[in-house]
């Protein structure tokens, strides 16, 4: 069996994770809490340095309907800067942020870890996270004016609702039954992190489901050279959202973290966009080469 | 997987990114960082699962 190749700076991507990770939770860039960091990060956290963009664009909603009740201009109450950020990231990077930046995405791996054996989910479950974007983030909290994805993120379970009451007494004393609703959900998807890929990446982030829509047209691109490959299947074997690289790479459920570009055969690549592809510049016909 | 359209034409990322720069620029003028701040520094109990 050939060992795997590619690209030596695709061997980093743990250690980008953990630096993103620490980046947005080192406590010391509080300042620039208005940017929004492209990765699912709570900003209810104690270290947190940025803004969420999924809460962002959840009380965005609910105070569009304000604004419009009071006769403010559809333009004005968008979420324009909340939104050009994350079509700048996905326009650029497509879903990298998901297989490089993200810490929920990076705990995801990290648990994925501790079980071979992994169940692979039904396709349709991929559609669900579309469905959650729109009702949880948009719809619902418009109409309710309550922020419904983030009542019940596993990410603000963890990073705000165990860090923030353990230095809160006060915070402590407010516990209540939907605490404990919302420290289930962290429990449920942490176990299912186990025994499937990256489950909430694929079923349930309403971010991923944003960069999602980039990446099959993002600036970076990856491409799959079906010439060079042997079937030999080590990339599906390792690719960390169990999809099919041979058929699926830079598709709505690839997160781009490139570990299929490490195909002992080299059939797997990334690039700009706007570079020749490989079968453009390989000549394949008798006539190109004569 | 992908449409002729998006294998043909290379470049919709350019636009998207053009786009995506008038939106912050425009946000930011409006004074969209400013409110995203108050949030982020508000602690969300929503987040943290206290109501
Ligand atoms: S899809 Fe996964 S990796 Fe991407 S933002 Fe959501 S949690 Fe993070
Ligand atoms: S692309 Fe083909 S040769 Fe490369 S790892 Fe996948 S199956 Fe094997
Ligand atoms: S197809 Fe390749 S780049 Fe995409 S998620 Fe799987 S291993 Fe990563």
């Amino acid at each position: 069996m050939k060992q795997p190749v590619g690209p030596r700076w695709i061997y980093y991507r743990s250690y980008i994770q953990l630096f993103s990770t620490l980046l947005a939770n080192s406590y010391f860039l509080r300042g620039l809490k208005g940017f929004c960091y492209p990765g699912l990060n709570c900003w209810s956290c104690p270290a947190a340095n940025f803004a969420c963009p999924i809460g962002a664009l959840q009380y965005s909603s609910i105070t569009a309907r304000g604004g419009l009740a009071a006769g403010k201009p559809l333009g004005s109450v968008l979420p324009l800067y909340v939104l050009g950020t994350l079509v700048m990231c996905g326009a650029l990077l497509g879903r990298m942020m998901c297989g490089w930046l993200c810490p929920f995405g990076w705990l995801q791996d990290l648990m994925g870890r501790l079980r071979r054996g992994k169940y692979k989910l039904p396709k349709w479950t991929g559609y669900i996270r579309y469905v959650i974007l729109v009702g949880a983030v948009f719809v619902i909290p418009y109409y309710t004016g309550v922020p419904w994805f983030t009542k019940l993120c596993p990410q603000g379970a963890l990073q705000g609702g165990i860090f923030q009451p353990l230095l809160y007494p006060e915070l402590r004393a407010g516990i209540q039954s939907m605490w404990y609703v919302k420290q289930s959900i962290l429990v449920v998807t942490l176990v299912a992190m186990i025994f499937t890929r990256r489950p909430f990446c694929i079923v349930i982030c309403p971010l991923g489901a944003i960069f999602s829509l980039f990446n099959p047209w993002s600036a970076w691109q990856i491409k799959y050279d079906a010439e060079a490959c042997t079937d030999c299947e080590w990339c599906v074997v390792n690719c960390p959202v169990g999809i099919d690289p041979r058929r699926e790479v830079d598709g709505a459920n690839c997160i781009s973290c490139l570990e299929c570009q490490k195909c002992p055969y080299g059939a797997i690549y990334s690039q700009p966009r706007w570079w020749p592809r490989r079968s453009e510049t390989v000549p394949t016909s008798p006539e190109v080469i004569s | 997987m992908r449409s002729t359209l998006t294998m043909k034409f290379r470049w919709w990322w350019l636009a998207a990114v053009v786009v995506a720069v008038a939106m912050i620029a425009g946000g930011v003028q409006a004074g969209q960082w400013e409110v995203v701040k108050r949030w982020a520094e508000t602690l969300c109990t929503g987040c943290i699962g206290l109501y």
